[in-house]
Parts: C-alpha cells; sequence; structure tokens
C-alpha cells in the first residue's frame, strides 16, 4: 500500500515539476523585459500572471486527482494501522492484566491450600504423636500392673512360706515343752481331761 | 496262697480258734490278743520282714527260726502258730487271724478289748476313770490294755475293735501345725 501511494505521489510530483518547469522558462524570458519599479515589482504581471494561474489550477488538479487521494490514503492506512496496533495492544494489555489477576488469584489458592495441608498434617502428626504416647504409656501402665501382680504373688508365696516354717517352728517348741516341761501328775490330769471329753469308742 | 475266700475263712478260723484253745488253757487270752495284736503289726508294716518270711529261697527252718528270735517275747502258742503259717505260706492271712481272734476271744471272756497309749504310766484314779468311760461306752466289760509311749508326747490314744480315739498332744500340735501354716482360718485350738 504505501509503495503504490509512493509511486502516486512520485508520478504527480513529477508531473507537477514538469508543468512548474514548462511554464517557468517563458516567464524567465519575459522577466529580463519587464520594468521592476516600486509596487510593480511586487504586483503580478497579467502576462506572467494568468499562465501561471492555469498551470497552478493544473498542478493542483493533478495533486487534488492523483496525489492527495493516494497520500490520503496511505495516511488512513497508517492511521488504521496505528488503530489497529493501539487497539491490539490494548487487548494484549487488558489480556495480560487478566492472567495476571489470575495468576495471583491461584498463587494466592495455592498457598492457602499450602497453609492447609500444613496445619493438617501438623494436626495428624499431633494426633499420632498423642496416640503413639497414649499407647506406650497404655503398654508401660500394664506391665507395671504385671510386674505388681507378679510381685504381689510372689509375696504371698513367702509370706506363706514364712506362715509354715513358723508353725513348724512354735509346734516343735511347743512339743519340747510339753514333753518334757510336764510332772507325771501334770500328765495324768491332762489324760483324765481327755478321757472325759472325748466320744465314744463305740462310735 | 488259697484263693478260695470261703477257704481262707475256713483256715484264718482255724488258726484262731486254735490258738484261743491254747491261750484258753494257759488263762492268757487277753494277752495273747495284744502280743498277736503287735505282732501283726510289726509284719505288716516291715515290708522286708514279711518279704523274708514269704521267701522260698531261704529255707523253711531259717525262716521258722526267724520268727522264734524276732519275737522270742511271744507265748509259745503264738510262736508255734507263727512257725506254722510261715512253712504253709499264710504269714500273709496273719492280720486276718489277729482280728478273727480279737473276735472269738472277746466273745469267749464277754469284753472288749482295748488299747490305751500314753506318755506316762496310769495310776489306780486313771484306771478308775477310763475304765468307766469305756464301759459307758460299750456297755460291756472292758479288758485295758496299757502301753506307754513318750513319743506321743501327751494326752492318750485308745484302741477298740479297728476304732481309735486320738486325743494325743503330738496329734494336737500335728492338727495346729497345720492350721497355722494354712493361716486362712483362724480357728483358736
Amino acid at each position: 500500500m504505501r509503495a503504490q501511494a509512493k509511486q502516486h505521489m512520485l508520478r504527480a510530483g513529477a508531473a507537477g515539476a514538469v508543468a512548474s518547469l514548462a511554464l517557468i522558462v517563458p516567464s524567465l524570458a519575459f522577466a529580463a523585459e519587464r520594468e521592476t519599479t516600486g509596487i510593480n515589482a511586487i504586483l503580478p504581471q497579467m502576462d506572467e500572471f494568468i499562465p501561471m494561474l492555469v498551470a497552478f489550477i493544473v498542478l493542483v488538479i493533478i495533486l487534488g486527482k492523483f496525489g492527495w487521494p493516494a497520500f490520503d490514503a496511505v495516511l488512513k492506512k497508517r492511521e488504521e494501522t496505528i488503530r489497529d496496533s493501539i487497539e491490539k495492544s490494548e487487548e494484549a494489555r487488558i489480556e495480560s492484566e487478566r492472567v495476571l489477576e489470575q495468576n495471583r488469584a491461584e498463587l494466592a489458592d495455592a498457598k492457602q491450600l499450602a497453609s492447609e495441608i500444613v496445619s493438617q498434617a501438623r494436626v495428624s502428626g499431633e494426633a499420632v504423636k498423642v496416640e503413639i504416647t497414649q499407647k506406650a504409656q497404655a503398654d508401660a501402665e500394664a506391665m507395671m500392673e504385671k510386674a505388681r501382680q507378679t510381685i504381689e504373688q510372689e509375696r504371698e508365696l513367702t509370706a506363706a512360706e514364712l506362715q509354715r516354717s513358723v508353725a513348724d517352728l512354735s509346734v516343735a517348741v511347743a512339743g519340747r515343752l510339753i514333753g518334757s516341761d510336764l510332772t507325771d501328775d501334770e500328765h495324768r490330769r491332762l489324760i483324765e481331761r481327755y478321757v472325759k471329753e472325748a466320744g465314744s469308742l463305740n462310735a | 496262697m488259697p484263693s478260695d475266700r470261703s477257704l481262707q475263712r475256713a483256715i484264718v478260723a482255724t488258726y484262731a480258734s486254735v490258738l484261743l484253745g491254747e491261750a484258753r488253757e494257759a488263762g492268757t487270752v487277753f494277752e495273747v490278743d495284744g502280743e498277736l495284736s503287735a505282732i501283726a503289726d510289726i509284719v505288716s508294716g516291715n515290708a522286708r520282714l514279711m518279704a523274708a518270711l514269704k521267701d522260698d529261697s531261704i529255707a523253711v527252718d531259717a525262716r521258722k527260726n526267724l520268727v522264734s528270735t524276732v519275737f522270742a517275747q511271744a507265748a509259745p502258742a503264738v510262736r508255734s502258730m507263727l512257725g506254722l503259717m510261715v512253712e504253709r505260706q499264710e504269714v500273709g492271712l496273719l492280720r486276718q487271724v489277729r482280728e478273727e481272734y480279737t473276735r472269738i476271744a472277746e466273745e469267749e471272756l464277754g469284753a472288749v478289748f482295748v488299747t490305751v497309749t500314753t506318755a506316762v504310766t496310769l495310776d489306780d484314779h486313771l484306771r478308775e476313770v477310763i475304765n468307766d468311760k469305756l464301759v459307758g461306752d460299750f456297755g460291756t466289760k472292758v479288758l485295758v490294755r496299757e502301753t506307754v509311749d513318750p513319743q506321743i508326747l501327751g494326752g492318750i490314744v485308745m484302741d477298740a475293735r479297728g476304732k481309735r480315739i486320738d486325743a494325743s498332744v503330738r496329734t494336737q500340735l500335728e492338727r495346729a501345725r497345720v492350721a497355722l501354716a494354712s493361716g486362712r482360718s483362724g480357728s483358736e485350738g
């Protein structure tokens, strides 16, 4: 598009230049003859002015027909292009902001999730710790209870043994005392008592 | 050894009655009962003696000699009966013979035979007390055989017709010992 516009412009320019040259030449020829005094220096002379005007008008027409549309088209194209670019970049910006926002949101979510997981793990870790501790305590108590029972049993056994020994000893001593310490008469009194207390031999 | 029971009973009865006859003549019916009891207890309580008396590999005369020697203090009638039993390998019947003898002897004398064991000798008062008690128990005349055995430590043991009253101090101490050792029942003895 731009190449075409350029070409139009070059053509129009060339045409304009040629036209100007063609018109200037005769005016240069005339310039040598004219009187250039006072205000007449500035004011245009009719025999110069009208060809120039005609040339100018022709130039304007040519430019208007070829040059300006091309130029305009080019400008318009540029404007469009720029507008498109602006729009696109705006869209891109919006899109990127949206994505950024989304990412932020996701990050926040992820952080939340992570902290939840961590706190859950902590809780369950605590729970496991508590469970293990309790079990260990229960085991220890059970062991202690068993040990207590064993000790108690052994204590009872020992006590029973001791009791037997005491009984044996006491009776042995009593026997010796009775056997040797009672006089015959005391024996006889004992015998009499037993005979009277005894049941029937004819039972 | 005769296996037929009625035959056995007949043999036992014969031994007993023969012995009773001889004891009656000697007037030692009651004493013989005592000796017979003692011998029966010794022989059945001593496995080696019993085995020796039954041992075929030992000559009969040697075994009869053994009996005579061990029970030298017994009445001759008893010893000769024992010798006969050894000869006939009927020593195992001794216990039954003794029981049968006691039965017919008690019948003969119209009394119950009682063995009384004490740690010290009895005095007359005690004899009276014991006699009264036993007559009260059996309702008949009672013949008492006295034994002194310090091992019972004190008190009295009375045996008659296979029954026993054990009021010895030794037994009571044993009972106390058991009660003390068990500890649960705190019955004051």
